[in-house]
């Protein structure tokens, strides 16, 4: 049975960057990055057993993949540039249901983790509103031209420096990159995590 | 704090005490923020004051907490809109029909509370999604199939309340016809079971439909009559074995004697999946087509020469087009046909199926290998997920920009007027809709060909952008109008509609005097004297409020 916040995506009133951390979450970081939560609130939070538990600084939710459109050369030298790093990362083709249905429906019905992704607009608009449901929104989003891919591996650096996803720029929409068959379509770079303030629509 | 209309703030404010008494602070919303989630994403009044909001949100576990929420609301009088998944995108999403109400969010509700192999049933709440029910009976190896929707992240309860349908056999892909039994908290907050589940401990609720007396589970389908809780549905048998095939025509022509001898196939339970129409030499790709290209971001470029007489073709010269496809082998028109069954049982059924088509001169057929089930994982990979209830995310690519759609929209609004199943409403529907996007400014359809949903009668199912400007909007509602009322004038009416036009439909459904209007407003003032439940959806108002109605319908 899903919280409030898992319900709606919210919480309270916070930063953008304000996680919700679950027990079953913490301490396990597996094969994730872990991210460093915010300082705590003073309002307590209800948890899944209905019970209320207030959050602590030292929280940690770790980043459990990097999603990357494979029919992009951006976006797979995105997921490259992921995976050198150690993130990761999950190639997709458009459609999201394999993902969905094999990894993230299953994981997600255990607890709220965090997923980042540069992808078409179809993979977001789906998975924005799939997270709603299991206390997560979009925290951050822009659409990206070929140089600013760079931006976003500036972005994968500071998963990687563990310092939250506050104060992320949102990169405004520019010049749409070419995908390697010559069609010109936007790509979007987003992140998907439990947050404490609902994102504009998009 | 937004009121609903006509309520004041005291009074809601009560109410709103109610309703957290009822379920829990925690799950009543009344934020901006958290009722921003409750907006239509592609709602056609994007901007505009008339975009239909929630003034608050509830979120229910349990039937019990249902009916004390109906209950309050009938105290204070304010209107109540419930939702199952609210994903009914296209349709209306998860906002109510009369800004103002109370959005009764039914996720929660989320337990599936039987699934019978042996009867091939279910029993599910209304938060229950197509991903869900079919996690469910893979985890468990059940041999049943759940028949699916595109997409399928919506509330199997959702879509067959509002009439969905889906990809397998007749009796399945019609959601709300595939459903045995109802359970529903009435506008006054009573419990009424429909079908066998009125007998109190019965044993057949999910096993024989009508029960006893008047069947009265129609009424709560595109309705205000009641919130339904629960609710049965068949599941179809997970066959031995999948055959498609396709029969090929070349001739424009060919359309008439194709049409008769599916319907005779479809109508006798020979071919029993949904059959699937394409038109190479037009550009018309079949559902399963549209469905793999749409990943692909590069089309095929196609022949200057083929575009160049499909143009002639639009003009009514034919025979260039048709010359073309015998020279190359491009088909006319492609009929898909599927088969679920018995290995031997479809193959006959198929070879009987080409015996019908052969009256066609040059008929072509084309055979696919025959699947058998289960899937294997390397079959997954190409074929159509819905037509083995396999749910997808698949179509949500419609609105993403790609080789074929370079301008995506915010989202779309369907416009979908059943037709009858012959080719000659199918070349009359296309002249009179290509007409009609002439005189109305829209960009004109070249050929569209319908789809076969549901048994004996054709849909059209054609996508209205919805966009963020609010003129182009503006200029696509009143289209979208007109084409209500010329669709009417020619005897299709829509199956479904959004909110946004939920009246207008319901005005064309206007047989002596409207009768049929007249009577769901007896029973919704009979039923629903407050007027608490939905106000205002499939053009259903109370009393007090239909005054408003005809007012803004001028």
């Amino acid at each position: 049975m899903l919280t409030r916040r898992g319900f709606l995506g919210t919480g309270v009133a916070g930063s953008l960057a304000a996680f919700l951390i679950t027990p079953a979450v913490r301490g396990e970081a597996a094969s994730g990055v872990p991210i460093e939560a915010p300082a705590p609130a003073a309002e307590p939070v209800p948890q899944r057993s209905g019970t209320t538990r207030a959050r602590r600084a030292a929280d940690r939710v770790p980043l459990h993949a990097v999603l990357f459109d494979e029919r992009f050369a951006e976006a797979v030298r995105f997921g490259n540039e992921a995976r050198r790093r150690g993130l990761p990362a999950r190639g997709v083709r458009g459609d999201l249901t394999d993902f969905w249905l094999a990894e993230l429906h299953p994981l997600w019905r255990r607890q709220a983790r965090p997923i980042a992704g540069l992808t078409a607009y179809a993979a977001l608009f789906c998975l924005e509103r799939l997270a709603w449901d299991h206390r997560m929104r979009v925290v951050y989003h822009g659409a990206l031209a070929p140089l600013a891919v760079a931006d976003f591996a500036a972005l994968l650096a500071r998963i990687e420096s563990r310092r939250g996803w506050g104060g992320l720029p949102c990169a405004p929409p520019a010049a749409e990159p070419r995908s390697p068959a010559g069609c010109s379509a936007p790509l979007h770079a987003w992140v998907i995590a439990p947050a404490a303030r609902a994102p504009e629509r998009v | 704090m937004r009121t609903p209309p006509g309520v004041g703030s005291e009074a809601f404010a009560a109410a709103i005490a109610e309703f957290e008494q009822a379920v829990g602070k925690e799950w009543v919303f009344t934020s901006e923020e958290d009722l921003d989630l409750y907006r239509d994403d592609f709602s056609p009044f994007l901007g505009e004051p008339e975009e239909r909001w929630a003034a608050a949100a509830v979120a229910p576990t349990t039937v019990e907490e249902v009916q004390s929420i109906v209950r309050a609301a009938n105290r204070h009088q304010v209107p109540l809109y419930p939702i199952s998944t609210g994903r009914n995108l296209g349709y209306g999403g998860s906002a109510p029909a009369y800004s103002g109400c109370v959005v009764v969010d039914l996720k929660r509700m989320n337990r599936i509370l039987e699934v019978s192999e042996d009867n091939a049933s279910c029993l599910v709440e209304p938060g229950v999604s197509y991903f869900d029910l079919y996690r469910h009976i893979e985890e468990r190896g059940l041999k049943v199939w759940v028949d699916v929707p595109d997409p399928g992240w919506g509330s199997l309860v959702g879509n067959a309340l509002d009439r969905g349908g889906g990809y397998t056999r007749p009796q399945f892909r019609n959601h709300f016809d595939a459903h045995c039994g109802l359970e529903v908290v009435l506008p006054n907050g009573e419990l009424l079971r429909t079908g066998m589940g009125a007998l109190p401990g019965a044993k057949t609720w999910q096993q024989y439909k009508s029960g006893f007396g008047p069947w009265i589970d129609g009424l709560f389908s595109q309705s205000c009559y009641g919130i339904v809780t629960k609710m049965g549905f068949w599941l179809m048998p997970r066959p031995e074995a999948y055959l498609s095939a396709t029969v090929l025509a070349g001739r424009r022509d060919d359309l008439y004697a194709l049409v008769q001898a599916l319907n005779h196939l479809e109508n006798g339970g020979i071919t029993n999946g949904m059959p699937d129409l394409g038109s190479p030499l037009l550009g018309i790709q079949s559902i399963a087509e549209y469905a793999r290209s749409m990943q692909d971001l590069a089309q095929p470029a196609e022949d200057p020469e083929l575009l160049a007489l499909r143009e002639q073709a639009a003009t009514g010269a034919h025979e260039p087009l048709e010359a073309y496809g015998r020279r190359t082998g491009l088909a006319y028109w492609t009929f898909t046909l599927k088969f679920y069954g018995p290995a031997g049982v479809v193959r006959a059924q198929w070879e009987h199926s080409k015996e019908q088509f052969s009256i066609i001169p040059g008929v072509r057929f084309r055979e696919d290998p025959l699947i058998r089930l289960p899937l294997t994982e390397e079959q997954k990979l190409s074929v159509h997920w819905p037509d083995f209830g396999i749910p997808t995310l698949n179509m949500f690519s419609i609105g993403a920009r790609s080789m074929s759609n370079a301008n995506p929209t915010h989202g779309h609004m369907w416009f979908s007027p059943i037709i009858p199943r012959s080719a000659a409403a199918v070349f009359e529907a296309n002249e009179v809709f290509a007409a009609a996007a002439r005189e109305f400014d829209l960009p004109v359809l070249r050929f569209s060909l319908p789809s076969c949903y549901w048994e004996r009668a054709f849909i059209f199912i054609f996508g209205f952008p919805v966009t963020t400007d609010i003129k182009t909007n503006q200029k696509n509602r009143a289209a979208f109008h007109k084409l209500i009322d010329t669709a009417a004038a020619h005897g299709w009416g829509e199956y479904r509609t959004a909110p946004a036009f939920q009246d207008a439909v319901m005005s064309v459904y206007s047989f002596n005097h409207h009768a049929l209007l007249r009577f769901h407003e007896t029973v919704k003032d009979a039923i629903d004297p407050n007027g608490i439940l939905s106000p205002g959806r499939y053009g259903i108002w109370l009393r007090h409020l239909r005054a408003r109605r005809d007012r803004e319908a001028g």
